[in-house]
């Protein structure tokens, strides 16, 4: 049997299949957005994890999506102050998502949150493992429910030196094992 | 069953400010070069190689910061009210004063009104013969355009042709504001049995009417002749005051001038183009001050170094020669200084007019025996100089002037400033003056001092405050004629060159606003153990109370709190009590805020910013748009100076390629219109002094450039090429004075030699070429 994974703005509310940021200036972060998850199984799914990968809708950005996720990996990637950036976690939902959650260049994987980059989030086999701090039942693990409080805030951090102006476009991945 | 949810995420980046190291290439490398007003810009400017502002000029860039008054009988303004007496003689605090017995008729509705400035209508009272014939008619007052002014207060004397008012023509050096005053009158001549009217113009003359007497006013008896409008001045002794004697025991009246006090004023300089000079107000004043808890001494201030200046030809006149002169209108000039024209005693006036590239296009002159004769070969000398007003130096032509004139003014003035010459504050000649400031103050005199020859000395001190130069204690003839007692600034405290031997500082945190040494421990004053007070410290033994004079506020000591002072010292600071009068701080600086200035590059077509970035850089800094080879090249909308310093040796003076204007047009390629490169030589100048001469032999000598310099000696039969080295070995310095041997040379044959010295910067620099001749008979 299939089991449908919803993302939403809301606990339990319209699920959406593409989530815009915005505008940001480089140097500057995009605004947090919070996202829930939620499942139709019986069952809890397990084994949850999160990565990123090339864009697969219509890519419509200002460059490839291939060269979007390599460019999100090399902000990660870099360890200085002006380079750093890229795709942010913050896990901690059940205490608010506190700033200590939200990587920084000095620390890219601090407790309750993660920084996209090579070898972390990159690939599914590399997938960040849904923490309880999210209200996961344990670790990597959904319950059932269309309204399970499972949320996590994820933004983007334009490195300072970024000189490219344009729209970037990549996709997260839910991994997952259902067991009926 | 494992399985994957997907989100589309996307994010755009709106914005890239970036900043880009724009590699640059200044042509500059070749030169050295200065930056004349020394300003930061902002770190993003990109190869701006010159920050400057508006022309420099004493109007714009000195400033002299006047704290005479602090002082209180050097305080002008408690006696601007004019006193009037009732005497033959009387008393007067200074020497410097306006004195007269003309007053205004007096009304209901107003009070006589004292006159003191005469003008002598030149057209009525010209000549005793003609005088009889003459009624003057009319008198008006006008302004430079001849508009007639409200009547001022004035009185007519129809019988000697005097004009009594206290108009008086003026003009401020920084507004360019002026007031010139004309007065308009009309003369009926009988001639035989005919009569003629004829309407006069004339620059206001603003004579006193009272002048210190001469020889020539005083008879046998040592009494002023009657009726002679002249007076005898002599200090009372031991006293604060002057006795003033006239002739007569009429109504007088009498008001200090602006000159009666010690003050600093502007350098009379106009430009870069000469020393700036300050000039200190010849004022002379005695004050009583306590000298401890019971005795009072008289101090004078005064410029004991007046008298010491160069008159030329003799006291009290100067020549001023070529002296820039001030535009005032089409017909109306200005001298920066009073003007003595007296064809008895050969005093002229001669004034050149020339365009901007320097070409004369007149040339005029009181001088009657120069008239019709060539200025520079080229323009006569013309009689257009219809009026004059020689005490405040303003000169009426007939012959029309452009506002961009060249002005210069030869003239002789009556000279009653000192002027401090010791320091020229005009950056350029002297760039150190940019990062100090100068205090000028007067050590008095008493009957401690005895006569003093100088009084006027002064301080440098840096940015931070503290002193670095005292010309009181590098003036060993100072040192020899003061007393202890009154000279503050000790030879303890300075080595022989007048560098100070601690370190001083302003203490504005505390009450005390003072000078203070920041050191420790003991100095011996006169052979007694004194401490140095400092903050905080309780004070023992002999207080240096005396460094105190140099305080923000005051030119009295700051006597310490009798509390705080161990027993009798503080009889000993009354004693020590300093009584310098700080005239003036006088600094050099900028003029115009950051944002004001105008900023310009050096850089050659093809030069500068990497091609491929012109339209980086624009975007970043759109002012690089100024540079003649970027984008459009839009020229920066205002002028510029700056310095360009070249070695001696490139100079044609000394052997090279290039004249001063080669120079300068090379740099005007790469500035904007309107700007202007000053171009200074550096470098050393060896010059052959002398030279001994037989047949076959020359040995010339020069003398001593610096222990690390090396020489070569050239010499050629030309005048101007064909020099060979003739020393094999470089010729090293000798302290006492150089020379060299040349032999083998023909006789009774002129040979060209120069010599040539190389420095620490590894330049060779050539002097000037000397023609020798050796002695002897030629071998045909």
């Amino acid at each position: 049997m299939a089991v449908n994974i919803s993302f939403a703005s809301t606990n339990g509310g319209v699920a959406i299949t593409s989530l815009n940021s915005g505008d940001v200036a480089n140097g500057e972060d995009t605004v947090a957005n919070q996202l829930y998850l939620s499942h139709d199984g019986a069952n809890s799914i397990t084994d949850v994890g999160i990565y990123v990968r090339e864009y697969s809708g219509t890519y419509t950005g200002a460059a490839t999506a291939a060269a979007d996720l390599a460019e999100l990996l090399n902000w990660g990637d870099t360890s200085t102050l002006e380079g750093f950036g890229g795709l942010h976690f913050n896990f901690l939902a059940t205490t608010t998502y506190p700033s200590s959650g939200w990587p920084s260049y000095t620390s890219k994987s601090p407790a309750g949150g993660e920084t996209v980059r090579t070898g972390v989030g990159d690939s599914e086999a590399n997938a960040i493992s849904l923490p309880i701090t999210t209200g996961a039942t344990a670790e990597g693990e959904i319950q059932t429910g269309s309204s399970p409080d499972v949320r996590f805030k994820l933004k983007f951090a334009i490195p300072a030196a970024e000189d490219t102006v344009g729209i970037r476009q990549l996709d997260i991945v839910l991994r997952y094992t259902y067991t009926s | 069953m494992a399985s994957k949810a997907t989100l589309g995420l996307s994010f755009r980046v709106n914005q890239a400010t970036i900043r880009v190291d724009v590699p640059t290439r200044l042509n500059i490398k070749k030169r050295h070069e200065q930056v004349l007003c020394l300003t930061k810009t902002d770190n993003s400017n990109i190869n701006l190689s010159y920050v400057s502002g508006k022309q420099v000029t004493p109007a714009l860039n000195l400033f002299i910061n006047d704290r005479g008054h602090s002082l209180q009988e050097n305080r002008l303004f408690i006696n601007k009210i004019p006193t009037v007496v009732t005497a033959k003689s009387f008393t007067i605090r200074t020497d410097k004063f306006l004195l007269t017995d003309i007053f205004t008729e007096q009304l209901s509705t107003q009070p006589a009104t004292p006159l003191f400035y005469k003008h002598t209508l030149k057209n009525f009272n010209d000549s005793e013969s003609t005088f009889a014939n003459k009624t003057l008619l009319a008198v008006e007052f006008t302004d430079y355009k001849k508009r007639t002014i409200k009547t001022p207060q004035h009185k007519i004397d129809a019988t000697t042709g005097n004009v009594y008012s206290n108009l008086i023509s003026t003009h401020n050096d920084k507004t360019q504001n002026f007031t010139v005053y004309f007065i308009r009158y009309t003369v009926k001549e009988k001639t035989g049995d005919s009569y003629r009217t004829t309407i006069y113009y004339e620059l206001l003359q603003s004579d006193p009417v009272y002048e210190l007497a001469t020889f020539d006013d005083i008879d046998d008896l040592g009494n002023i002749i009657a009726g002679r409008k002249k007076y005898i001045i002599e200090q009372l002794p031991a006293s604060v005051l002057w006795s003033v004697t006239t002739s007569t025991g009429n109504k007088y009246a009498y008001v200090e001038t602006d000159k009666s006090r010690i003050s600093v004023l502007s350098p009379t300089s106009v430009n870069l183009k000469e020393p700036w000079l300050v000039q200190v107000s010849n004022g002379s004043f005695v004050t009583s001050l306590r000298v401890n808890l019971s005795e009072y001494v008289n101090f004078k201030y005064y410029i004991a170094e007046f008298t010491n200046q160069n008159f030329t030809p003799y006291p009290p006149y100067k020549l001023q020669t070529e002296q820039s002169g001030i535009y005032i209108d089409s017909t109306i000039i200005k001298a920066q200084k009073n003007i003595v024209d007296d064809p008895d005693t050969g005093f002229f006036i001669d004034i050149a007019i020339r365009d901007v590239t320097g070409t004369a296009l007149y040339a005029f002159t009181t001088d009657e025996s120069k008239l019709n004769t060539l200025f520079e070969g080229s323009v006569a000398y013309g009689n257009s100089i219809v009026s004059v007003s020689e005490a405040t130096g303003f000169i009426e032509l007939d012959t029309k002037i452009g506002s961009n004139s060249v002005i210069e003014i030869t003239y002789y003035t009556s000279e009653d400033l000192y002027e401090f010459s010791r320091i020229d504050f005009n950056p350029l000649a002297n760039p150190s003056v940019l990062n100090s400031r100068i205090v000028l103050y007067i050590a008095p005199e008493s009957n401690r001092t005895g006569v003093v020859e100088k009084t006027l000395h002064y301080l440098s001190v840096d940015a931070l405050g503290k002193i670095t130069y005292s010309s009181q204690a590098d003036d060993a003839d100072t040192f020899a004629v003061v007393d202890y007692a009154t000279q503050r600034l000790l030879d303890e405290d300075f080595d022989s060159d007048g560098k100070p031997t601690h370190e001083f500082y302003y203490d504005i945190s505390g009450d005390n606003n003072s000078l203070y040494i920041r050191a420790s421990g003991l100095v011996v004053v006169d052979g007694v153990d004194t401490y140095i007070l400092t903050d905080g410290q309780t004070p023992s033994g002999i207080v240096l109370s005396e460094f105190s004079f140099i305080d923000k506020y005051t030119t009295e000591s700051q006597l310490l709190n009798r509390s705080n002072v161990p027993s009798g010292t503080a009889l000993q600071n009354y004693r020590d009590n300093p009584r310098f009068l700080v005239v003036a701080d006088i600094s050099v600086g900028q003029s115009n805020s950051i944002q004001s200035l105008s900023e310009f590059d050096v850089r050659v077509q093809g030069g500068g910013i990497v091609e491929g970035l012109n339209s980086t850089a624009m975007s970043i800094q759109p002012e690089v748009s100024w540079y003649s080879d970027i984008g459009l090249g839009v020229h920066y909308p205002t002028a510029g100076a700056f310095v360009v310093e070249v070695p001696k040796s490139i100079m044609k003076s000394h052997g090279g390629l290039y004249s001063q204007d080669d120079i300068r047009d090379i740099v005007s390629r790469h500035m904007d219109a309107g700007g202007w490169a000053v171009v200074r030589e550096y470098g050393i100048d060896p010059v052959i002094t002398s030279a001994i001469v037989t047949s076959g032999l020359i040995t010339t000598y020069w003398p001593s450039y610096g222990e690390d310099v090396e020489y070569n000696l050239y010499y050629s039969k030309a005048a101007n090429s064909d020099f060979s080295k003739i020393n094999d070995n470089v010729i090293l310095d000798v302290s006492s004075g150089n020379s060299y041997t040349v032999s083998g040379l023909t006789a009774a044959t002129t040979y060209f030699m120069k010599v040539s010295a190389t420095g620490n910067e590894e330049i060779e620099y050539f002097g000037p070429t000397v023609a020798i001749a050796t002695s002897g008979l030629a071998t045909i």
